[in-house]
């Protein structure tokens, strides 16, 4: 989607979270893959918006946005990492997603799930850059300063990515 | 392992293909891509390839937040970052959890409640009509797209189902 | 569109829609037979035999422009088993037919396989054929139509397959308002076996076909009604075709509420009627109330067409709107 933003001033946070918080949504559910971290990712991202707007200058939003969406999105993992938590849900059936009732599965359906559990299979290393070109339509300098590598290391990371999917697409049917 | 296959593999690794798919290469090198593209099978093959992956994350489907989620931040006003819970760390989604999961039981009470207001409030009024504008685009392009273009029309059905000026 | 909803809140009206049918009533079989021999027509011939011949992904630009200026989006098509992927596979066309995943299951959203197709083209329109642009590498024959000399329509097809590869639709002005093309795509290849299409359970919601035997036929500007359905929500779909644009007027009963409609859009006057309307990438939306009822009108015809069919719809006599609110409130059998 394409955003005028107004030459002449910032927009509010009430503006942003209206008109680009399903932007911020759609890049956090392809990051996280889920509905639940995709919510607590926009709600953390939309506070720092909120501190950040003293400072923003008027530019690419959605530029803007995708940097902090990713910052906080790679600020959780590496805690993740950090303090790593195995805990066992009390009922599994409460929190496994329900699957699929044979009678309404057919070769049509779900293409869009199958895309989304091959991005979830992706390193982390590759899917951001991935999500970031192809979700958010990012410029590889972006996507370097985003993450701050150089500019060759995201053109590898991302060609590599889009073959590690294509295997799995590949091996799900999706693409030939 | 052939040497045919070795090469395959060379061109299918070579990360010029997703460049040139994105419009990031340099003038030279999209030259010489397309060069390759025209005069080499493998090379139109690899580029197909990796180009129907991309073409495929780019026309994902937008997700939609939850019905509700965006509102109820806005109607926070971002204050969480002023009020009593702007200690919790920034960057802190476990915090950002918590106060998810602390605010379930009250708010689905407080739904409940004003949705039986409402009820009592509103019920002996006039009955009104809610056109269904998604479902009645999707029907009609579905209609389009069988007696026209397939492609043209169902295509706008991919896209964010926004309703501008 | 889930259940497709109780679209009329709080209580039923217990209305009966539509209609006396005209059972095997031919909706304009001359038109039909002319049909077939207009370049439009065997130019989308040859797009759906395309689709159903062919396997390809690709990616679809789409580009509109309303009021906030132009907007864009890309989408994928998988054309797979002759079947034609849509949205990630939310959507999928096969053999005439269509269907919309919602939640766990398919929803029909066009259910009757028969080629309903548009009336030949109004002698308002000038049609020529040439070669065009390559669009993705690919050659293209390229289909114009125009009216008054200027073009409304430009449609470029590859010349090995027939698929349509972009589409550029432009307002009254000469100004472009609508761009669909592919931006990407894979060598197409014959198609790989057959699609058996969703599986689609009984229950689930679907639009059946009725044919109106009193309501409007034509409309100004040379639509026709080629077809017309009714929901399980009891909306009529009234679907006109000048050869070119298409035009549906959804009617439901009951009062609008205003209040509901999603906010973007803007409140316009045709003569004494008050509407509401909006810009999408499919066209233009327009909705209106009138004696109760509530009318919804989608199409991709100018705002000069579109005018006309809210205010024929609109006029109190015998064959136009009063039509309209006897089909909606009359008794109705099945064809």
């Amino acid at each position: 989607m394409v955003v005028d933003m107004p030459s002449d001033g910032v927009p509010t946070w009430e503006e942003i979270a209206r008109d680009r918080g399903g932007f911020l949504y759609n890049v956090a559910y392809r990051l996280t893959g889920n509905a639940d971290d995709a919510r607590d990712l926009v709600q953390e991202s939309l506070l720092r918006v909120r501190r950040g707007l003293a400072t923003y200058e008027p530019g690419s939003l959605d530029g803007w946005l995708t940097r902090i969406v990713t910052n906080v999105f790679l600020d959780d993992m590496r805690r993740k990492k950090r303090r790593p938590t195995h805990a066992l849900p009390e009922n599994a059936d409460l929190v496994l997603p329900p699957s699929e009732a044979a009678d309404t599965v057919s070769d049509a359906a779900g293409l869009s799930s199958e895309i989304q559990a091959a991005i979830n299979a992706l390193p982390e290393e590759f899917r951001v850059p991935v999500v970031l070109c192809d979700v958010a339509d990012r410029s590889y300098d972006e996507i370097a300063a985003t993450l701050g590598i150089p500019i060759g290391t995201v053109r590898s990371r991302l060609h590599r990515g889009r073959r590690l999917l294509r295997g799995e697409l590949s091996a799900r049917g999706v693409v030939a | 392992m052939t040497a045919d296959n070795d090469a395959d593999n060379a061109i299918d690794a070579d990360d010029r293909i997703s460049a040139w798919l994105d419009g990031e290469l340099h003038p030279v090198d999209r030259d010489a891509v397309d060069a390759l593209r025209r005069e080499r099978t493998e090379w139109a093959a690899a580029i197909d390839a990796v180009g129907a992956v991309r073409a495929q994350l780019r026309g994902l489907a937008m997700v939609e937040p939850p019905s509700g989620f965006l509102d109820s931040l806005l109607a926070g006003g971002g204050d969480e970052a002023e009020g009593t819970e702007r200690t919790a760390a920034i960057g802190d989604l476990g915090a950002v959890r918590a106060r998810r999961n602390r605010r379930a039981t009250p708010m689905f009470v407080g739904a409940a409640a004003a949705a039986a207001i409402l009820v009592a409030v509103v019920v002996p009024g006039v009955a009104r009509t809610e056109p269904a504008l998604a479902t009645d685009i999707r029907v009609h392009q579905a209609g389009v797209a069988s007696s026209g273009d397939p492609v043209s029309g169902l295509a706008p059905l991919g896209t964010p189902m926004t309703f501008g000026r | 569109m889930t259940g497709l909803r109780a679209r009329v809140r709080l209580a039923p009206l217990g209305v009966a829609v539509a209609v006396v049918i005209a059972s095997g009533v031919p909706v304009h079989a001359a038109d039909r037979e002319r049909a077939g021999r207009n370049p439009a027509d065997r130019q989308f011939d040859r797009a759906r035999q395309a689709v159903r011949d062919y396997d390809f992904t690709g990616s679809v630009r789409i580009w509109w422009r309303d009021a906030r200026g132009g907007q864009a989006t890309t989408v994928a098509v998988v054309a797979r088993r002759g079947a034609l992927h849509v949205a990630g596979g939310q959507v999928l066309h096969d053999g005439g037919r269509a269907w919309m995943r919602t939640d766990r299951r398919w929803t029909t959203l066009w259910g009757d396989p028969r080629d309903v197709r548009a009336p030949s083209l109004s002698p308002k329109y000038q049609v020529s054929t040439g070669p065009g642009p390559e669009v993705v590498h690919r050659p293209t024959r390229l289909l114009t139509v125009r009216r008054g000399g200027a073009a409304v329509e430009v449609v470029a097809s590859d010349r090995e397959t027939g698929l349509v590869l972009r589409r550029d639709r432009f307002d009254p002005s000469g100004a472009p308002n609508l761009r669909m093309e592919f931006v990407a795509l894979t060598a197409p290849q014959p198609r790989q076996g057959r699609s058996d299409g969703p599986v689609v359970t009984p229950d689930a919601p679907g639009t059946r076909r009725v044919v109106p035997d009193d309501a409007r036929r034509s409309l100004t500007g040379g639509f026709a009604l080629v077809d017309a359905r009714e929901m399980p929500d009891r909306t009529t779909q009234l679907r006109y075709s000048d050869g070119v644009f298409e035009a549906s007027v959804f009617a439901q009963a009951g009062p609008i509420d205003w209040e509901a409609l999603p906010a973007g859009g803007r409140a316009v006057r045709y003569g004494p009627v008050h509407a509401r309307r909006y810009r999408v990438a499919s066209g233009t939306v327009i909705v209106w109330e009138s004696d109760d009822r509530t009318f919804t009108c989608v199409t991709d015809a100018t705002a000069v067409d579109e005018a006309g069919i809210v205010a024929d719809l609109s006029r109190e006599r015998g064959d136009g709107w009063s039509s309209v609110m006897r089909f909606v409130g009359g008794p109705f059998r099945w064809s």
